[in-house]
């Protein structure tokens, strides 16, 4: 189980609203999920270093050579709202 | 109380790529909205990112000129945060292994030289720019998106606003010496963030630092940071407690704002990004790029001191960038004056380049030109003031000195007997101004020759008129 304050936390940073009602329920999975990480704990992993990555290590560099871009239209097309060949988005800083 | 103030600074620098930091997309400046965009830096499902080999070297070149460990192997991490700049709702950036670590940087404060900890210096990629508009609430543009920077972090090391400053102008210069960055404000490709607090002298611990963000401008970093430290002065001489919190400055009001009223401490939940593979820097690398190091600014300004004889101030105004230094370098070489050189440089050239708002190398007036120019002043082939006649005239019409010369008609005469009977003549026609000069009134000289240049049109070699004036009166 996690508090009801870690879940507001997550929430707040996730920018979602959760109804009050829904909270024990993700108390309880939230919960169950760290358990679960719990359990990878018990594996001796001494001497083994974090693997963050999966491919071996090699030069993956790209040649910084321009390729065409999107026409505005299409990398407009996905915008909910588009006004004035932008794509418009709600007031954040006042 | 007297307190320490204690300061640290965080310099965000856009790379001079041609393209974005992990797609092909370009990079430049003031294009139509939305006109650089891609599936990457738009941030859609399943696009993956690939690292642009030219902002790796670029920020290996500033962590070589600050005198950084450059790491072999360095992670990208993903900074998450919801902001509507951010397309993917994260900014790749790097962490825990940063690129560059552990550097440093000399300043010059009253005479004092003073070493200042570069902490570190990582990369990461540009927000998209937001539109304030009246209609709608914002407006996004991804073109900025993507753009590389690099962070350099600086130990919290200066203890004034000044020393503050001259970090500043000191990292600048060595940025736009090693050319990674245009370090331009106004438009946006360096920014400043300050990092500021107070402790009683003799205190280890650091006092609750407070972030000020919003300078647009070198001189407002220490308007900003003068106005913090009475701020913090008041709070604590009040018997207040700092409360670490992010200002704003505004240039116009000269004071700061709050920028978050919530107490939400970021959370941002960094982790290594699985889209990108470990960034490899191998020795070979790393020497590759050393070796394509130019002189940096502190190697230069004691070289020009030493091999020129100028003062500090000719110094900086010389070595300001690689291409003025190189100008004046040509220049000295060329008419092997550097006295003559510098004067007309800093004087001359740099009134020029103010005027026309240009590069030095799309002058007209080069360097060669220029010590063309210069040495026909030393031979006397040409007057001091008919040379400034003819720098202006290369500047206009684009042609050789020698050729303006000639045309212009400036060509100084010099010619013994020519001038003589110009004097002659001056004397027959100023009979008093003769007999004057004779019973001792030298000061007439001055006379002779201003009639000798109105007769001549400003030709005569007034050096040749003295030798005459001597022979024929004394
Ligand atoms: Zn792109």
């Amino acid at each position: 189980m996690v508090d009801v304050k870690t879940v507001n936390t997550i929430a707040n940073l996730s920018r979602l609203e959760i109804a009050d009602e829904n909270k024990p329920y993700l108390q309880e999975q939230l919960g169950k999920i760290l358990i679960y990480v719990e359990q990878l704990r018990e594996v001796d992993t001494t001497g083994v270093l974090p693997t963050a990555f999966l491919v071996p290590e090699h030069d993956s560099l790209r040649d910084d050579i321009a390729v065409d871009s999107l026409t505005i239209d299409d990398a407009l097309s996905n915008g909910p709202l588009v006004t004035k060949g932008h794509f418009a988005i709600p007031k954040v800083i006042g | 109380m007297q307190y320490e103030v204690v300061i640290g600074l965080e310099i965000h620098a856009q790379l001079k790529t041609e393209t974005k930091i992990f797609c092909g997309c370009k990079t430049s400046f003031g294009d139509t909205a939305n006109s650089h965009g891609c599936p990457v830096c738009l941030g859609l499902p399943g696009a993956l990112p690939v690292m642009n080999r030219q902002a790796v070297e670029m920020a290996v070149l500033a962590g070589l000129a600050t005198d950084c460990e450059i790491r072999d192997k360095s992670i990208f991490a993903r900074k998450n945060y919801f902001y509507p700049d951010l397309p993917k709702g994260y900014q790749i950036s790097q962490y825990d292994q940063p690129i560059c670590e552990g550097g440093h940087l000399d300043i010059e404060v009253d005479g004092q030289t003073k070493r200042l900890g570069v902490t570190r210096i990582h990369l990461e990629e540009d927000a998209g720019k937001l539109v304030h508009d009246q209609d709608i609430d914002s407006l996004f543009d991804v073109n900025r998106c993507g753009t590389p920077l690099i962070e350099i972090v600086s130990e919290p090391d200066m203890r004034s606003p000044q020393e503050a400053y001259a970090y500043l102008t000191k990292m600048k210069k060595i940025l736009q010496y090693i050319d990674v960055s245009d370090c331009n404000m106004e438009e946006g490709s360096l920014r400043c963030d300050a990092n500021i607090s107070l402790r009683p002298f003799g205190q280890v611990k650091l006092g609750t630092k407070r972030e000020l963000k919003n300078m647009n401008s070198f001189s407002n970093v220490v308007k900003a940071l003068e106005y913090e430290i009475e701020v913090q002065r008041e709070i604590l001489d009040s018997g207040g407690k700092i409360i670490q919190e992010t200002l704003l400055w505004d240039a116009n009001k000269n004071c700061t704002s709050s920028m978050r009223t919530k107490e939400d401490a970021h959370d941002y939940r960094y982790f290594p990004d699985p889209d990108l593979v470990p960034l490899m820097v191998p020795d070979s690398k790393i020497e590759e790029v050393r070796a394509s190091m130019p002189e940096l600014p502190v190697a230069k300004e004691i070289r020009f001191a030493k091999e020129y004889n100028l003062d500090n101030e000719a110094v900086m105004i010389l070595t300001d960038s690689i291409a003025l230094a190189d100008y004046f370098e040509a220049v000295a070489k060329g008419c092997g004056d550097v006295k003559m050189a510098s004067n007309w440089v800093m004087s001359d050239v740099l009134r020029i380049l103010k005027e026309k708002q240009c590069k030095i190398t799309d002058l007209k007036i080069t360097a060669k030109r220029l010590s063309d120019l210069l040495a026909l002043i030393k031979s006397d082939k040409i007057s001091a003031s008919a040379g400034k006649k003819v720098f202006n005239a290369i500047e206009e019409q684009d042609k050789e000195p020698s050729v303006l010369v000639d045309e212009l008609g400036l060509a100084q005469v010099s010619d013994t007997g020519a001038l003589e009977a110009v004097m002659v003549k001056i004397f027959a026609d100023n009979p008093s101004e003769v007999e004057r000069f004779k019973g001792g009134d030298k000061k007439l000289t001055a006379f002779f020759v201003g009639q000798a240049m109105k007769a001549t049109q400003g030709k005569a070699n007034p050096k040749e008129i003295n030798v005459i004036i001597g022979k024929l009166l004394g």
